[in-house]
């Protein structure tokens, strides 16, 4: 939260009230002798929240008078404070009696939203009250920089860590015509030929386009052509990284309604005090002082996906002016924000060209799955496992255990795995063990959490199990057969450690024999896991390794 | 121009080792096929009693051929029809001998078909007929597939013929002309490249300069799939 006021802001004072008063005395004259002075010397001074105002800020421009006496009387005195341009005075903002001390004054956006960029000035005069025995009156001016202050786009780059290439399997619904989002901004406003930066055709101001939701095709034009402006595409980052944040500062905003062209933001202009871009919750840095049209970039100090997770990132700047005493200050109402959908992943063991990129409709649910539970390989696919076993829906196959989006094609050694159509579950939710370790090894890999699949073989007894979709253990079969002909499971070290989403299996010391107690398949050795699962000698590990190619 | 090339709808007939238990499972289909050669299968008239169809994918028989999946009204899939036609009986039997590769049961002979293999429970069917396999999965699956029998169709299986015209090189995007035989629809995708589909014209839109190849799949109503690529450089 920036709660920092604009009155602890104290920033330009170009005091031009004449001789220098001396200290301000808290009374009158005769000193602490309780005598009220009738000696008036008023010298306002002149304080903004920034050198720099948005003309379209989101919120007053805060400008402090601080009207003082060092003559020491009380009472009000007169006092006009006045914005304008060089001779033509635009505005007055106060014209009144005040007591000495802060007067506390707005400029507010809907007197600078159509004026031209560029310096302005806040003068403020004040008198003395009636009865003043000696009176002088004061003055005193502010430089103000009027700027139109916003960026068009923000691209997510990899910073100190990675940035995990992600696609569209369908676009424009057309499944297998693929789209990279590698090169594509991360979000981007749309701005038409022709058109302000900022500013819309009806001069509304410009915002971020929400995170685009279709998580199977970017969108399109009426051509079928991808559109990648006005869009916000989500960002696959592996876990840890601190992102940079490219900014593209606008070049122009709208003109003056006497212009019907747009007109320069201010930014880079030789006359308007130095401005940078401050993230929230990153410390600001020289480094991102802003010029129209030159990218700006912001490492965050913080990793937003700092495990495996699906983050809707928000993220939040402002900007800040540099007055001519090097201090900065939060320019008021400046501020901006997009939200992009983050995925924190693991890398990429999938593969690195269509259509074994990791899929967004994948990506988007691993992450979710996960939920930041995990950090690493194993959690990551421990908790896969969990959620293809228990929260998709799926039932095991008991007519007869077959796949409905596997296929074998010569031999075991061939998966492809068609995963459009498991997506959309075309061929419904009845599975077996083939199509759960498909869906776990291409979840698991499009995250970065290496798996395989390996077959066991051949034609062996089995002890109860809990197919997916079951809710006792027994057979997995109607005909309550307790054996399989093959059976397949994943793992990331040769059969070494198995995960398997197909069945949970008796976790107690008798897996052959009631009571059962349910355990998952989540990273268990592959000696026991066979003693749990099947007790018979004639099962062995055969494929070992094998990787799933996916199909649309 | 680059024109793509009609590629056979053939399966590989390649056989593992490790399909030796397979092979003692199903020993009908070991045996030497049968020179029967059916034109396909009539889709339209494979529609099943109290379901719809909600979708249809079609596919090479190397990717799993045609399926049809049916669905009851609350959009439930109930059966899936795999149609599988080859250019001869023997690829009929390796489509059905990979589809058997994916069943953790065992099925039983069953006399539905010229070979046929079934489950106790009726829910499960797979069949060859001549150069036609077909795999029926939910309920009474021998009812489904003696639908599906009869959707055979007589005659010599004419895949479609597909043309795939592009530049063989251009910048950024090209225009794609398809032609096919018969009426026979296709599908488009792109390797290094995706297609744009507007109201009146198809055009392919490199990612970056190189090699791109644009993919048609075309299919027809008798199930008889046909895949054709054509390739030009993006420069």
């Amino acid at each position: 939260m920036r709660a920092v006021s604009y009155l602890v802001l104290l920033l330009v004072a170009a005091g031009c009230g004449g001789e220098d008063a001396g200290p301000v005395q808290a009374l009158g004259s005769s000193g602490s002798s309780g005598t009220v002075s009738t000696v008036c010397r008023a010298e306002p001074l002149v304080q903004l929240a920034a050198p720099v105002a948005d003309a379209r800020g989101r919120k007053p421009f805060g400008i402090v008078v601080d009207l003082r006496d060092s003559g020491g009387m009380r009472g009000p005195h007169p006092l006009k404070v006045v914005f304008s341009k060089g001779e033509k005075a635009i505005k007055v903002l106060d014209e009144g009696a005040h007591e000495p001390g802060p007067v506390a004054l707005a400029l507010d956006p809907a007197v600078t939203r159509d004026l031209e960029t560029g310096g302005y000035t806040i003068t403020a005069t004040a008198g003395c009250p009636a009865g003043a025995t000696e009176s002088k009156s004061g003055e005193a001016k502010a430089s103000l920089y009027l700027a139109r202050l916003g960026m068009t786009q923000l691209d997510v780059r990899p910073g100190d860590g990675a940035r995990i290439e992600l696609m569209y399997h369908a676009v424009d619904k057309q499944v297998g015509n693929v789209f990279p989002i590698g090169t594509a901004i991360a979000s981007r406003m749309a701005i038409g030929a022709g058109e302000a930066d900022l500013d819309d055709a009806n001069g509304a101001l410009r915002t971020f386009p929400k995170p685009w939701a279709d998580l199977d095709s970017p969108p399109v034009d009426d051509n079928g052509v991808v559109v990648e402006d006005g869009v916000t595409f989500p960002v696959s980052l592996r876990v840890g990284t601190k992102p940079d944040l490219v900014f593209s500062p606008a070049k122009t905003a709208q003109g003056p309604n006497t212009v019907q062209r747009p007109q320069p933001t201010g930014l880079g202009d030789p006359a308007a005090p130095p401005v940078r871009v401050v993230v929230e919750g990153t410390p600001a840095a020289d480094s991102s002082i802003v010029k129209a049209g030159e990218p700006v970039t912001v490492r965050l100090a913080a990793s937003p996906v700092p495990s495996v997770a699906r983050v809707d990132q928000a993220f939040r700047w402002h900007f800040e002016a540099k007055a001519a005493d090097g201090k900065w200050s939060e320019v008021p109402g400046s501020d901006q924000e997009v939200t992009v959908r983050l995925y924190g992943v693991l890398g990429n063991t999938q593969g690195n060209a269509a259509p074994e990129l990791p899929w967004v409709a994948v990506v988007d649910d691993a992450t979710a799955a996960v939920k930041g539970a995990a950090n690493d390989a194993a959690g990551t696919r421990a908790a896969l496992v969990r959620h293809i076993y228990e929260e998709l829906g799926l039932s095991y196959d008991r007519a007869q255990g077959a796949s409905h989006y596997t296929a074998y094609a010569g031999s075991y050694a061939n998966a492809s795995f068609r995963l459009a159509r498991f997506l959309k579950r075309s061929s419904g939710s009845i599975v077996n063990c083939s199509d759960c370790a498909s869906i776990l090894s291409t979840y698991a890999n499009m995250v970065g959490a290496e798996l395989k699949y390996t077959i066991i073989l051949a034609g062996f007894n089995l002890n109860p199990i809990l197919g997916i979709g079951a809710t006792t253990f027994g057979s997995p079969f109607n005909s309550g057969r307790l054996s399989f002909s093959y059976h397949a499971v994943t793992s990331a070290d040769a059969a070494a450690t198995i995960y398997d989403a197909t069945l949970a299996v008796d976790g107690d010391t008798a897996p052959a024999e009631a009571p059962y107690m349910k355990k998952l398949v989540q990273g268990m050795s592959g000696t026991e896991y066979l003693q749990r699962l099947s007790g018979d000698s004639r099962a062995k590990y055969t494929y070992v390794d094998q990787t799933t190619a996916v199909t649309f | 121009m680059a024109v793509g090339c009609l590629l056979a709808p053939t399966l590989a007939h390649a056989q593992s080792a490790g399909d030796a238990p397979l092979r003692a499972s199903y020993p009908q289909l070991a045996s030497a096929p049968s020179a029967a050669l059916y034109a396909g299968v009539a889709l339209d008239r494979v529609a099943l009693p109290g379901l719809h169809l909600r979708s249809r994918d079609d596919q090479t028989l190397e990717s799993g051929g045609v399926t049809l999946a049916f669905a009851d009204d609350q959009e439930n899939v109930q059966t899936t029809v795999q149609i599988a036609v080859a250019a001869d009986a023997a690829g009929a039997r390796t489509f059905a001998l990979g589809y058997l590769r994916g069943v953790s049961g065992i099925l039983d002979p069953s006399g539905a078909d010229e070979v046929a293999y079934a489950d106790s429970s009726d829910r499960t069917l797979v069949a060859v007929h001549g150069n036609v396999a077909y795999v029926v999965s939910g309920p009474k699956a021998a009812s489904v597939g003696a639908i599906v029998k009869r959707a055979i169709t007589g005659g010599s299986p004419t895949f479609p013929v597909v043309r795939v015209a592009l530049p063989a090189s251009f910048e950024g995007s090209a225009p794609v002309a398809v032609t096919t035989s018969g009426g026979a629809k296709y599908r488009l995708r792109a390797t290094g490249a995706y297609v744009a589909r507007g109201s009146d014209r198809v055009s392919v839109r490199a990612f970056a300069p190189g090699p791109i190849t644009v993919i048609a799949v075309a299919s027809d109503a008798f199930g008889r799939v046909t895949e054709v690529r054509a390739s030009a450089v993006a420069r």
